[in-house]
């Protein structure tokens, strides 16, 4: 079945919404170059959403932000927002509040915890806030997985239409930084010292640079006004690999089996890694698939993120595939497609 | 298309295997006590899975040693303990503790010294159930954690027949798993919504829930699939909804928006009337909130004579299992035609304007409701049809 995407918000260490992510990947701004690798929520503060979340913490104030953009036209556009569905999907979900619980238990005591932190520690408190702010009334799901989230939320976001459970779905991906998982990362993964990014460097070990962010997209079943691109495929360890005009990988830092990726970079087609302008992040994927939409709509370019020197050049790509392989040398991909 | 359960397993409080379960579920003496796995200043009853065989569990990870325990159960009975690789199998099992880094002694080591204990990273990074299920049995299809608190594993069910209707894989792994941590028991009791006393689902006197932990494990696959591998089964999941209240985080919409819609749905697309079902096995908390709104929506669309339970009283609430392990108690109900009582229940509550059974209850029809509310506003139905040979 195809989907289209209809609706993209974001937000990251280069900024919040399109226009800023546009500008960094003009600018080929990397990790290094940020100051912080947190999102700044002060700049991407709504006031009309805001006013509605008071008690929220930082992981479901990215995930409503980012909504918030990718449903901006929903007043004027021909989907209805209260049967549309959504999935908000996560590795980590919002573990500072997590740890903020915890805090709350060794401090007080079991008998004194915060009923706030409690109820906001629990996964799907992204999801029900996006639900209530948005008035929406269809299926919500919230997903955790370390392995392809993101795919599996647009695999899902598929099965739900095939299925008519909604007429639309909102795939939200949403990570969030720490300093318990930075220490973790660190001393699992390595954390680059320089907060320079590598991918692709098949002689050395990765190095990862944790950052955070937010990605939002609208799905539609129907092409409507505001559809700009379509999904033709999604799915894992299978891919039309000859007819795409240029991939995005996902490689980030985060080591996987890199197998995969030196198969791929060993294509003819160009293979380009946007990783360093946002940085590690499990469910970077959604990041990869917003720039493949940028790209497919000709507002930014991507010869400066080219990694494989045997690359053909395709001046405008008409289909471009996202991949993004794992450890077990599993991967998996998402193609989009112009109108 | 249809969708069959070829096998299901189960371990709760009340039992460590269906059978277990079905034995206990007729004396019902279990009765809750004090949380031993961990020290706790709460005294509030739960139910726990005791008495364990100690070589089915693997030291810190309850969660996923109560999914293979079900797992194992759910496998046997379908006929597929053997060579799992040659089939496309998706994975889906919903959780709310064993997807969070909830281990307080790693977080005390971490502000006290600044020190990452690996042996708790390593369970936690190797700990998300759908992938480890993935990983120990080499399985190709799409692996997924739900995690809506409390409806978690009733997601995880309906998550799988649509990825079997949408050709995603041809049989699926799919239920839920929970254990009992602190994390979840103080914040229970931080919402005042912990018994002192054995639950009492649907009672006018219900003073809050057990937590609970255990495992139901379902396997479904297509019709034609299971003919294939010269198998049977009898019972059809024949309809799955959810959708959301959009209200509160913690609370469930007055009017029971959400649940409704989930119901009628479900109904829609099972095409069963309130008069084909047999039995709803209701959520039923024992929470002020979630009873009066569940019971009143379960009276008004299914009917006020309709025969119903919550079996709450034997296993606490699981939370992320509680789909799961309900969903394989429905089963079995149609199965055995019969329902246990719903145990904790003594006095009707005119507010809610129905009663559950009080006494075990035969049944004759062939459909039966497995409901499940959570946190988030979120309303995940169940339906199961028995089909005739």
């Amino acid at each position: 079945m195809t989907m289209y995407i209809s609706g993209l918000g974001m937000l990251g260490i280069f900024g919040k919404g399109r226009d800023e992510l546009i500008k960094a990947v003009k600018d080929s701004r990397t990790t290094e170059s940020y100051e912080k690798l947190n999102v700044d929520l002060k700049a991407a503060k709504n006031k009309k959403l805001s006013s509605k979340m008071r008690r929220a913490d930082r992981f479901t104030k990215m995930a409503v932000y980012s909504v918030g953009d990718a449903v901006e036209n929903h007043e004027t556009e021909e989907f209805n927002l209260r049967e549309t569905g959504v999935i908000l999907t996560t590795a980590f979900g919002p573990h500072n509040t997590t740890f903020g619980f915890l805090d709350e238990l060794i401090t007080y005591g079991e008998k004194n915890v915060s009923p706030i932190k409690f109820s906001h520690s629990v996964h799907n408190a992204a999801a029900s806030y996006i639900a209530q702010i948005f008035n929406i009334k269809g299926p919500v799901t919230t997903v955790a997985q370390y392995k392809f989230p993101v795919v599996h939320a647009i695999t899902l976001a598929r099965s739900w239409l095939e299925n008519k459970l909604c007429e639309n779905v909102l795939v939200c991906s949403v990570e969030e930084k720490g300093n318990v998982f930075d220490a973790a990362v660190n001393q699992k993964l390595k954390i680059s010292d320089n907060n320079r990014l590598k991918p692709i460097n098949f002689s050395e070990a990765g190095k990862a640079v944790p950052a955070e962010g937010a990605v939002s997209f609208l799905l539609t079943s129907a092409k409507i006004k505001s559809s700009c691109c379509r999904i033709s495929q999604c799915g894992f360890n299978s891919c039309d690999f000859l007819s795409t005009d240029c991939y995005i990988a996902g490689a980030d830092g985060i080591p996987p089996d890199q197998t995969f990726y030196k198969k791929i970079t060993s294509n003819p087609k160009p293979v380009c890694v946007f990783s360093p302008v946002y940085g590690s992040i499990m469910t970077g994927t959604a990041f990869d698939i917003g720039i493949a939409v940028l790209i497919l709509n000709n507002y930014c370019g991507y010869n400066d993120y080219i990694v494989n020197q045997a690359a053909s050049s395709c001046l405008q790509p008409k289909k471009i595939t996202c991949v993004k392989s794992d450890c077990c040398n599993d991967f998996a991909a998402v193609s989009l497609e112009t109108l | 298309m249809k969708v069959v359960v070829s096998g299901y397993g189960v371990i709760s409080g009340i039992g460590k295997d269906i059978g277990e379960t079905l034995k206990n579920f007729s004396p019902a003496e279990i009765e809750p006590e004090a949380v031993t796995v961990f020290d706790s200043e709460l005294k509030n009853p739960v139910f726990e899975v005791k008495e364990w065989p100690a070589e089915k569990y693997s030291t810190g990870q309850r969660s996923a040693s109560l999914l293979f325990h079900a797992l194992g159960e759910a496998l046997t009975s379908a006929g597929l303990k053997r060579d799992l690789k040659k089939y496309r199998i998706g994975i889906c099992i919903g959780t709310t503790v064993a997807c969070q880094l909830n281990d307080i002694g790693f977080y005390e080591n971490y502000k006290k010294n600044g020190l990452i204990d690996n042996n708790s990273l390593n369970r936690y990074l190797n700990g998300n159930l759908a992938e480890l299920i993935k990983v120990r049995y080499g399985l190709s299809g799409p692996a997924l954690t739900v995690v809506n608190a409390c409806t978690s594993g009733a997601d995880a069910i309906g998550t799988a027949s649509l990825w079997i209707k949408s050709g995603l894989c041809d049989i699926a792994i799919a239920g839920g798993a929970d254990e009992i941590n602190k994390v979840p028991l103080a914040g229970f009791a931080s919402l005042n919504n912990m018994s002192e006393e054995r639950c009492r689902p649907f009672d006018k006197n219900r003073a809050g829930l057990n937590v609970g932990e255990g495992s139901g494990v379902v396997i479904l696959e297509t019709e034609d699939h299971i003919k294939k591998r010269n198998c049977h089964s009898d019972i059809v999941l024949s309809g799955y909804s959810t959708a959301t209240d959009a209200y509160h985080l913690t609370a469930p919409s007055p009017e029971g928006t959400g649940l409704k819609k989930a119901v009628r749905n479900s109904m829609k697309e099972a095409s069963v009337t309130g008069d084909e079902i047999a039995f709803v096995n209701a959520h039923g908390t024992a929470t002020r909130d979630n009873d009066l709104i569940e019971g009143q929506v379960i009276g008004e669309l299914i009917g006020k004579k309709i025969k119903f339970l919550s079996t709450k009283g034997y296993t606490g609430h699981t939370l992320g299992a509680a789909g799961g392990i309900e969903a394989v108690f429905t089963i079995l109900g149609l199965k055995k035609k019969w329902i246990p009582k719903s145990h904790g229940f003594r006095d009707f509550d005119e507010e809610i304007g129905i009663s559950p059974v009080t006494e075990r209850t035969e049944i004759e029809k062939n459909a039966a409701m497995s409901t499940s509310l959570a946190f988030g506003g979120n309303n995940t139905v169940l339906i199961f049809k028995r089909q005739e040979n």
